[in-house]
């Protein structure tokens, strides 16, 4: 192994947590109809949105054009957070006129650090994930719902199996659920 | 490994598939049979997991009327033929055709979607491709790109459109909620309907060819797109 893929691997990190990716969905589209400063402007929202509700020790890993990467240390703070969140993004578009239709998919796991920056199956599993997911939804794996602690936790949401979904580039189906207010 | 499993009532039935088109069919029976490309079995959560043997298989899945069913797919067409209970269909590429069901999630990356009776919410989200629902009590709808038609809703609606027109008639018995990026807006109530109308286009201005009232309401925004509303 070359040198530097070594030193690589052994400055690496593992942690383990939950990701959610969020998504705007239309982007493109919001920008060719309203241009580049209105794109801005509902960049900025949803950033100003997200870093307001995110709980200690939760953060914002990146940046990813109209979506962002986030990193929360525990599965139950991540689930409540990318809810509240959607609540969040329903209430400004109602104000504001901006479409933030924004999709989220969150997944438990672990992930290697490089830098500032996340990566790893688990990463990319959260990043097909929200794939899946519409406009205002949060779509959750098995894998995060198990996590969950206390379980009565959930009594609060509605949650519903979307079935066992193939998704692009994983060799193996997941099993994913909807998270919706109960 | 069996093809067979009984299964009384209206269980739920799990499937996972790769490529290759797959066919559920719901029907007078009390156990869930495979056409030899799957294999049947019951899960420790009590459902019945139907799994392909190959990746890319066309498989015929038979199960009883009223059974609800999840499926998984990579590509390939979806047919859920027969009375259904909760159909939840995933699929990467390929169409999915329901005919009827008690309730619907039905998803596609592209690929037509099309659900003949849904007596109860039918919710699709599709990133590119066509949706036609002829009948449902209710429906959620989010699409990329395409054309999406619904023919008769008795209840609430609720269409999200990145790009494409939007064409729905509905019976009046719930909000009509319709936002479009781009793309033309059709409503159609019921003859004699008044409807509450708020309608809002950035590129031109809404037709109301209707009375307004208060019988239901109707809310229309697009970026840039023609919107009208009238009765049959």
């Amino acid at each position: 192994m070359p040198m530097i893929g070594r030193e690589a691997v052994l400055d690496a990190d593992v942690l383990t947590g939950a990701v959610a990716f969020t998504d705007i969905c239309g982007f493109t589209e919001f920008t060719a109809v309203r241009g580049d400063r209105d794109a801005l402007l509902l960049l900025g929202t949803q950033e100003r949105v997200v870093r307001g509700c995110l709980p200690d020790g939760a953060r914002v890993v990146k940046e990813l054009g109209d979506g962002l990467l986030l990193w929360f240390p525990e599965a139950t703070s991540a689930l409540t957070t990318t809810m509240l969140l959607q609540d969040e993004f329903e209430t400004e578009s109602a104000a504001t006129e901006l479409p933030l239709w924004v999709r989220i998919g969150l997944h438990w796991g672990s992930q290697t650090r490089r830098g500032d920056d996340l990566i790893g199956h688990d990463v990319n599993i959260a990043s097909r994930v929200a794939d899946v997911a519409g406009p205002t939804e949060v779509v959750v794996t098995d894998q995060l719902l198990g996590q969950i602690r206390p379980t009565n936790a959930l009594d609060h949401f509605d949650i519903e199996e979307l079935g066992p979904v193939v998704m692009k580039g994983l060799p193996d189906p997941v099993r994913l659920f909807r998270v919706a207010r109960g | 490994m069996s093809n067979t499993v009984d299964a009384p009532g209206q269980p739920e039935v799990r499937i996972t598939a790769g490529s290759g088109s797959i066919t559920v069919i719901g029907e007078a029976r009390d156990d869930v049979v495979t056409d030899g490309h799957a294999d049947v079995h019951r899960g420790h959560d009590g459902a019945i997991e139907v799994s392909s043997h190959r990746r890319s298989r066309s498989m015929t899945v038979r199960c009883p009327e009223g059974a609800s069913v999840m499926v998984g797919s990579r590509s390939g067409s979806l047919r859920l033929s027969g009375r259904l209970g909760t159909v939840r269909a995933t699929t990467m590429s390929g169409s999915i055709d329901v005919a009827e069901t008690t309730g619907a999630d039905l998803r596609a990356m592209s690929g037509t979607i099309t659900v003949a009776k849904c007596d109860g919410p039918c919710r699709i989200k599709t990133k590119s491709g066509s949706i036609q629902v002829a009948s449902a009590e209710s429906v959620a709808i989010h699409i990329g790109s395409g054309r999406v038609r619904i023919l008769h809703v008795a209840g609430a609606v609720s269409v999200r459109a990145v790009s494409g027109s939007v064409t729905l008639e509905t019976g009046g018995g719930g909000p009509v909620e319709v936002e479009t990026m781009s793309g033309s807006v059709t409503i159609v109530l019921p003859t004699g309907c008044k409807p509450d109308v708020h309608a809002k286009s950035l590129s031109s201005r809404p037709k109301i060819e209707c009375e307004r009232g208060h019988d239901c309401s109707v809310s229309v925004r697009t970026l840039s797109g023609g919107i009208t509303v009238r009765c049959r």
